[in-house]
């Protein structure tokens, strides 16, 4: 984005002083096609600063020591590299700018973990910081101590395979089943992104440099992965009790009874319409049936702790479908006709992730579903930001659309928490 | 200069490959194949790539754009050279190496050869591989998969620079008969037939399993007249 072009805010506000002026072309021209001012939008952040209100997190005591290490881990790796990086040091620009850009990427990452709204997010930015920092730091190393591919690829399988043997003694320990589950869901996606290794997307086209880089960074990815896998094990076998007795046939049962609701609600499903129109009311039908089918249909895939967890989701998402039928059956239209509706949209999102994360019968459960509905009102907040002039109501129906999904998922959650504490109960 | 600013406008999306104003299509590698025709994958090719204000060689009376300036197109010009005479008139511009292309054509059989020259603008920190040529008397189409420059040759990321090629087809080709160029280019510096060697999806280490959109892996453009 052109750093000197002035904010949506910023036109905003001058709009609204040439309305009061009146002369503004910007400002409340209404009347005409049913075209709604951008003033009377909701006021939302600049495109890609809007933040989700509800963050993931994990039941476990993340230390402030722990983060600071692997902080101090991706600026060791920075300081490898002598900055500023000139034609002297790598004569190809775009090979230079490429690993400038990584650097970069790194401070923003661990600028990011000290503003953090969870230690657990803090803890992703950093092995994103890692990451990045590393494919600057093995770009360089490239050049002044000729690193190799071949040592980076074999850096990665070593922690691939060292993941591999952390899974298959992975055992469920824990006290508390809610907690325990959410915790060892946290660890399984975590160590499954360096099990199941792709490899980075480096082509014949990177050329030798940035093909090291990019390992380099899926080495350090992985590293980092399996030692926050191991940290978030160990700190939380070591916060239970000595007797603690281990909750794996509590997870075992629990998944198995929550696959089979899945299946019955996949089977109960409506078949999906086959007429499709650019109708609102259509739209988010279809979205929010596929919604539910694919997450009943995915979440039985992953290990017990992960199904539990993915299986909060996919209920919530079932039943924010009936929901959405319920509300379609009442007359619902979801298309804006005013500034004043696209608020309401927003105000009722913000408001049912919030109410949902008190009120839900476990928050440590909510959390997950309710974070990735906060991001969806992020998504509908960046397309909004990109409104300065007068809209009309159509062009409104994906933002609308993010904000009713956030609304219905949200307020399904509480309902999907119950489902899996009763399975989790036995 | 004209038809240096509609290459300019072109430009190259960096990402993936090179956009065009005429038809755009996502093929798995940069394949230059004409059902029907004949292919050569490694043609006798000259090569003279400068940082010059026009295309490094051109024909003489053509400043080398398509004949409808909207097509602009990462391919600066094309020419089918199948005389003598016509190929005495190519012009090669200042500081390039006169020398190569006038020993390049006067080693030309022009009753059975023909000269195809293309010009293509390139970021100049890449550089272009031609993967092969393929034409029949009505079409020629080229195939290019991008490159980086090693790490340790100069250049600017900002910068571009032209890359004219000419291409000697085993064939007595009649100019007036060719009527359809092609070319395509793979961003991922692949040529059709390279292998199928680890083009993977790109580890993804963001924390909601978001994936990005996948990036077109070779563009092809086409112009018929």
């Amino acid at each position: 984005m052109d750093p000197t072009a002035p904010t949506r805010r910023e036109v905003l506000l001058s709009a609204g002083a040439a309305a009061l002026a009146g002369c503004s072309e910007l400002g409340a021209r209404s009347d005409d096609d049913g075209a709604i001012p951008p003033t009377r939008l909701p006021d939302v952040p600049d495109e890609g600063d809007s933040e989700p209100i509800v963050v993931d997190d994990v039941p476990v005591a993340i230390e402030r020591e722990r983060l600071a290490e692997t902080a101090a881990r991706a600026e060791a790796l920075l300081g490898t590299v002598p900055m500023p990086l000139g034609p002297a040091d790598v004569p190809n620009g775009h090979v230079r700018e490429e690993l400038l850009a990584a650097a970069d990427a790194a401070t923003d990452r661990l600028d990011d973990a000290r503003s953090a709204a969870t230690r657990l997010s803090a803890m992703r930015s950093l092995r994103r910081a890692r990451t990045e920092a590393r494919y600057a730091a093995a770009g360089w190393a490239f050049v002044a101590d000729g690193r190799t591919e071949a040592e980076l690829r074999e850096e990665r399988r070593a922690a691939a395979r060292e993941a591999e043997r952390f899974r298959s003694n992975h055992e469920y320990v824990g006290d508390d089943p809610v907690r325990a589950v959410v915790v060892h869901a946290a660890i399984e996606g975590t160590i499954r992104r360096v099990v199941e290794d792709r490899g980075p997307s480096t082509g014949a086209a990177s050329g030798a440099l940035l093909r090291v880089a990019e390992w380099g960074g899926h080495a350090e990815s992985g590293r980092a992965s399996l030692d926050d896998s191991r940290y978030l094990y160990d700190r939380f076998a070591a916060s239970l009790p000595d007797d603690a007795a281990g909750v794996a046939p509590t997870l075992e049962a629990a998944a198995e009874s929550l696959t089979e609701d899945l299946r019955d609600q996949r089977e109960s499903l409506q078949p999906e319409p086959t007429a499709s129109s650019g109708d609102p009311v259509d739209r988010l039908r279809r979205r929010l049936r596929r919604d539910a089918e694919s997450h009943a249909r995915n979440a039985p895939d992953g290990p017990a702790a992960s199904t539990v967890v993915d299986a909060t989701a996919a209920l919530a998402a079932h039943f924010a479908y009936d929901r959405l039928l319920d509300r379609i059956d009442d007359g619902e239209r979801f298309r804006a006709e005013s500034g004043a509706d696209v608020r309401e949209r927003r105000a009722a999102a913000l408001a049912s992730i919030r109410t949902a994360l008190e009120g839900s019968p476990s928050p440590d459960l909510a959390r997950k579903p309710l974070a990735s509905a906060a991001r969806l009102v992020t998504y509908g907040d960046d397309e909004l930001a990109r409104y300065r002039r007068s809209v009309r109501p159509a062009r409104l129906d994906s933002p609308i659309r993010r904000y009713v999904t956030a609304t219905l998922r949200a307020r399904s959650v509480p309902a999907a928490c119950e489902r899996v504490l009763e399975a989790l109960e036995g | 200069m004209t038809a240096a600013t509609a290459a300019g406008l072109a430009g190259c999306s960096g990402l993936g490959g090179e956009r065009s104003g005429t038809s755009r299509s996502v093929s798995e590698n940069a394949d230059s194949t004409i059902p029907g025709g004949t292919t050569e994958r490694d043609p006798e090719t000259l090569l003279l790539r400068a940082d010059t204000d026009g295309p490094p060689v051109r024909v003489d009376g053509e400043d080398g754009t398509p004949e409808r300036p909207e097509r602009r197109s990462s391919r600066l010009s094309y020419a089918v050279v199948d005389t003598r005479s016509r190929a005495d008139r190519l012009l090669v511009a200042d500081g390039v190496d006169a020398d190569a292309v006038a020993a390049f054509r006067s080693a030309t059989a022009f009753d059975s050869e023909t000269l195809y020259l293309e010009t293509r603008r390139v970021a100049e920190c890449f550089r272009l591989r031609l993967c092969g040529v393929s034409w029949t008397a009505e079409e020629i189409r080229t195939a290019y998969a991008r490159e980086l420059r090693p790490y340790d040759e100069r250049c600017s990321a900002d910068e571009s620079v032209f890359e004219s090629r000419l291409i000697r087809l085993p064939a007595a080709l009649d100019r007036a008969e060719v009527s359809s160029y092609g070319s395509s280019t793979d961003g991922q510096g692949r040529c059709h037939g390279d292998g199928g060697d680890g083009r993977r999806d790109r580890g993804n280490e963001g924390a909601d399993g978001d994936t990005p959109a996948p990036t077109p892996v070779a563009t092809r453009e086409e112009v018929s007249e």
